[in-house]
């Protein structure tokens, strides 16, 4: 599984659990809107029906999602302009321009 | 998901011989009117607002848009003939330019237009236009940008003579209300552009660029297209740029690139600065496209505008053609014409951002992702080069079947009709003033939406928080329904604050309100002295999500648009001042003060949680006490002290909680300390009520005085708030409030009263009425 995090961050500090683990924690993301994409986080094989929970802590948000796609799965993270953390699955790699 | 269609064949094809070769020209160059007018005056002579220049108006009303004067050729050019009257204003030089976008290619039916006076002095408007017979067009003038005191007009009416000589054709233009007589200018017809700019196109080694591609070589194509070849440069032709080629074109060598063959965007950006022809560090219509293979991302990566650094965004970008935009999807039959689509796509979706553009999806955003001028609404399902093909419903293949190759009308708009810097490459910053969506503003509005404040001029003290006053006002002859809340709720408002000479920025509230809809009736206008009904609210704007934007020294403009169900209202520009810091106190406890914690006190009206943010609060009323922000820091600090007040206590070092009751959580009730209270309560009201009106406002201030005398009233001390109600009374008494708020007063007050006293009153009240309508 391959996580992309898209748009809305800005200074963001970003935590990812996959089934309750800390896979990927950075303090300082943010997008860059000419392409709506800010980093890609891979994960390699995640098995079954992972449970994955994206956590902005200093904007007290979280949202968890149990993907029951097969794999590869693409994940796409972003932020909508509301505040909420908004996600999309694709079984092909994102592309940017 | 239904596709959202945000286009309009609305055009008439053009004078763009060279692009489709199979379609019909339904209209040839003369019979266009829409393109550049100029008109300028460099003697050294008064410029004169000719005085009633309009037949048969003396003393009559103005000619704004909507007041049903007539507009004809006839008296347009009578006016622009008539001699200078008294109004004179002597300038050294002034120039003017105006758009006009009537017809052609995706009209948009704006006119703007920017003034400038002298070596940097410029006024920059935009009007909506509608027909008003043949040749004519008037409309309300919904933008304006600069030195806009030298432009107090509110519409416009525009007469335009077609020719079939270019020497020939005219504009007309009638400048109407904001207070002044009207002013008429006749503008000379230079181009049936916009804006020129220019293209370089370089390519690293190996890459062949794709500029040019047909129409039609890939099937999956709207059935209405024209089929032909279509060119980059004709892309921009018809969003309205005189679009030239700089003629020189460079191989950039791989060595660029370092050792791995793709780019990074430094690489890129030092590429550009040697290999373009027309770089410097200045704004000018001007970019360089460079075709590369990859970029150090990877496949991923189709494209990017990579000048986001330096002094001068926006002036490069990139397309890399060996990236996803060369894959095509399996299954596909056209795998050839696809790719050479998707490059070219990607060519001119990046070139639109060098043109400030952002992506369809990202229009609406909180203010801390970047300044629109105005929050522009999102087109996520566009069929527009600046919307991902793979993002709409159905995926590329139903954007491309739908797609004709443009740009939306808010993008058309905003290209063709911005002030300049802000799409100019190498000005504004890349997401700065990326966008504004034209507020939905009609002709002839119902309502005005005015800013203000009580106070004769506009300066706070520096610290003291702004409260400003909102007032919609139904200026219709019919009654109007409107939400109760509509001024309460950030939802339905955009509000910009704009510090001069910084970018514009959103206010956002602390909090969201869902409150039960409501409608209150608005009682029709009677006549031009007697407007209808209004709806007051007051807004703490100092203060949001956004942070403190109205805390520097300094002259800020606020203005506001209001969303209603058909239209928006949009208010006056309203201009405040900000003083300097009168002494080393204020300058040190600002370093506090200007926090979030201290904004959220003060919006909510207290907090017995907040706690550092308490205690700068009462170190702004030991330390300024005499100055007004410490009258805020009272009530802020009162209020919460004047109830029992609930805390939920978590445990201590806990990080993450799952739910309150799980995790031990308790609700602890902190008991009111009503003495205290009492005390700031009265000093922050009572002791200089004339003061305390003016830094709250008539509305807040009110509603604190009879909050709290209802407080008094409840506690037993019927004495005091009967002091309270009475000094509330004959204060705005001296301020000229309406009669109907102090009747209004009197009644709370009377309501505070003992039953024994009010059943008197009433007593009274009724006898006297009796009495009254005897002798009537």
């Amino acid at each position: 599984m391959k996580i992309d995090l898209q748009d809305g961050f800005k200074n963001d500090a970003v935590i990812i659990n996959v089934n309750g683990k800390e896979v990927f924690h950075k303090d300082d993301v943010s997008t860059r809107f000419q392409l709506g994409y800010a980093l890609s986080v891979d994960l390699g094989a995640v098995g079954n029906a992972p449970a994955v929970e994206i956590i902005l802590p200093r904007k007290n948000i979280s949202h968890t999602l149990a993907i029951q796609e097969p794999e590869p799965i693409f994940l796409g993270v972003s932020l909508t302009h509301e505040g909420s953390i908004a996600c999309r699955i694709s079984h092909e790699p994102f592309g940017y321009v | 998901m239904r596709k959202e269609k945000t286009m309009e064949r609305s055009d008439s094809p053009t004078e763009d011989i060279e692009t489709l070769s199979q379609m019909r020209v339904q209209k040839p160059v003369f019979m266009l009117v829409s393109g550049l007018y100029s008109w300028s005056n460099q003697m050294k002579q008064p410029i004169s607002y000719p005085v009633n220049t309009m037949p048969g108006s003396l003393s009559g009303p103005e000619m704004s848009a909507g007041t049903g004067m007539e507009l004809t050729t006839e008296t347009m050019a009578q006016a622009a003939e008539d001699s200078e009257a008294e109004l004179s204003v002597p300038v050294l030089f002034q120039s003017e330019m105006l758009r006009l976008d009537v017809d052609g290619r995706y009209p948009q039916m704006v006119a703007s237009g920017t003034l400038s006076r002298g070596l940097k002095t410029r006024v920059h408007w935009i009007a909506r236009l509608k027909s008003n017979g043949t040749n004519q067009w008037k409309g309300s003038i919904w933008y304006k940008d600069g030195a806009t005191s030298m432009f107090p007009y509110t519409g416009v009416g525009i007469s335009a003579t077609r020719s079939w000589y270019t020497n020939h054709r005219k504009a007309t233009v009638t400048f109407s209300g904001g207070g002044m007589p009207n002013r008429t200018l006749t503008y000379n017809y230079k181009s049936q552009y916009f804006h020129d700019v220019e293209f370089e196109y370089d390519r690293a080694e190996g890459v062949e660029p794709v500029t040019e591609i047909n129409t039609c070589e890939h099937p999956n194509h709207p059935e209405s297209l024209a089929c032909g070849p279509l060119s980059i440069e004709t892309v921009f032709r018809s969003a309205g740029f005189h679009v030239k080629k700089s003629g020189n074109t460079s191989i950039v060598p791989l060595t660029g690139t370092g050792s791995n063959a793709t780019w990074s965007d430094m690489e890129m950006h030092d590429a550009m600065q040697t290999y373009w022809s027309r770089f410097d560090n200045r704004a000018q219509w001007s970019m360089w496209i460079f075709f590369a293979a990859m970029h150090d991302q990877g496949s991923s990566l189709g494209g990017i505008m990579f000048d986001d650094i330096g002094p001068n965004h926006r002036q490069g970008t990139a397309v890399f053609n060996n990236s996803f935009i060369s894959n095509a999807p399996s299954g596909e039959a056209n795998p050839a014409a696809w790719v050479k689509r998707m490059r070219f796509w990607t060519a001119a979706h990046e070139m639109g951002h060098c043109f400030n553009l952002a992506h369809s999806w990202q229009k609406s955003h909180p203010p801390d992702w970047g300044t629109p001028w105005t929050p522009i609404a999102n087109e996520n399902e566009a069929r527009s080069f600046m919307n991902y093909p793979y993002n709409v419903s159905g995926g590329q293949s139903a954007f491309f079947s739908d797609f004709e190759y443009r740009f939306s009308d808010s993008e058309l708009l905003y290209m063709r009709h911005a002030p300049e810097r802000f799409v100019q490459m190498g000005n504004a910053e890349w997401f700065d003033h990326h966008g504004f969506r034209q507020a939905e503003v009609t002709i002839e509005p119902k309502f005005r939406l005015e800013v203000r404040v009580n106070r004769a001029k506009p300066i706070y003290e520096f610290l003291e928080p702004i409260v400003i006053e909102m007032k919609l006002t139904n200026i219709s002859s019919e009654v109007q329904l409107v939400d109760s809340d509509i001024l309460q709720t950030n939802e339905k408002m955009t509000v910009i604050l704009k510090r001069q000479d910084k970018p514009a920025r959103q206010w956002t509230s602390f909090a969201q309100y869902c409150q039960q809809p409501k409608k209150i009736v608005l009682t029709p206008r009677k006549s031009a002295e007697e407007p209808g009904g209004s709806l007051y609210e007051t807004m703490f704007i100092s203060a949001g999500r956004n942070g403190w934007d109205l805390a520097d020294p300094g002259n800020y403009l606020i203005q506001i648009a209001l969303h209603m169900d058909e239209c928006d209202i949009v208010s006056n520009k309203f201009m405040l001042r900000v003083a300097p810091p009168q002494n080393y106190d204020e300058e040190y406890l600002a370093q506090d003060f200007f926090t979030e914690d201290v904004g959220r006190i003060l919006a909510f009206d207290g907090s017995r949680f907040l706690t550092s943010a308490n205690n700068t609060l009462h170190e702004v009323t030991d330390r300024l006490g005499k100055r007004k922000v410490a009258l805020h820091a009272r009530i802020a600090l009162a209020n919460p002290l004047s109830h029992d007040y609930k805390v939920m206590t978590v445990q201590e070092g806990m990080r993450e909680m799952t739910s309150a009751s799980l995790d031990h959580c308790k609700c602890k009730v902190i008991s009111a300390k009503m003495d205290t209270a009492r005390k700031e309560i009265s000093s922050a009201l009572m002791t200089k009520p004339l003061e305390a009106v003016e830094t709250l406002s008539y509305i807040d201030y009110r509603y604190y005085v009879e909050k709290f005398s209802k407080w008094l009233a409840e506690s037993g001390d019927r004495d005091t708030a009967m002091k309270f109600m009475d000094n509330l009374y004959r204060t705005l008494s001296d301020r000229n409030v309406s009669l109907l708020v102090l009747d209004e007063i009197k009644r709370t007050r009377d309501g505070l009263k003992p039953k024994r006293e009010k059943a008197a009153t009433a007593k009274r009240g009724g006898r006297k009425l009796r009495e009254a309508r005897m002798h009537a």
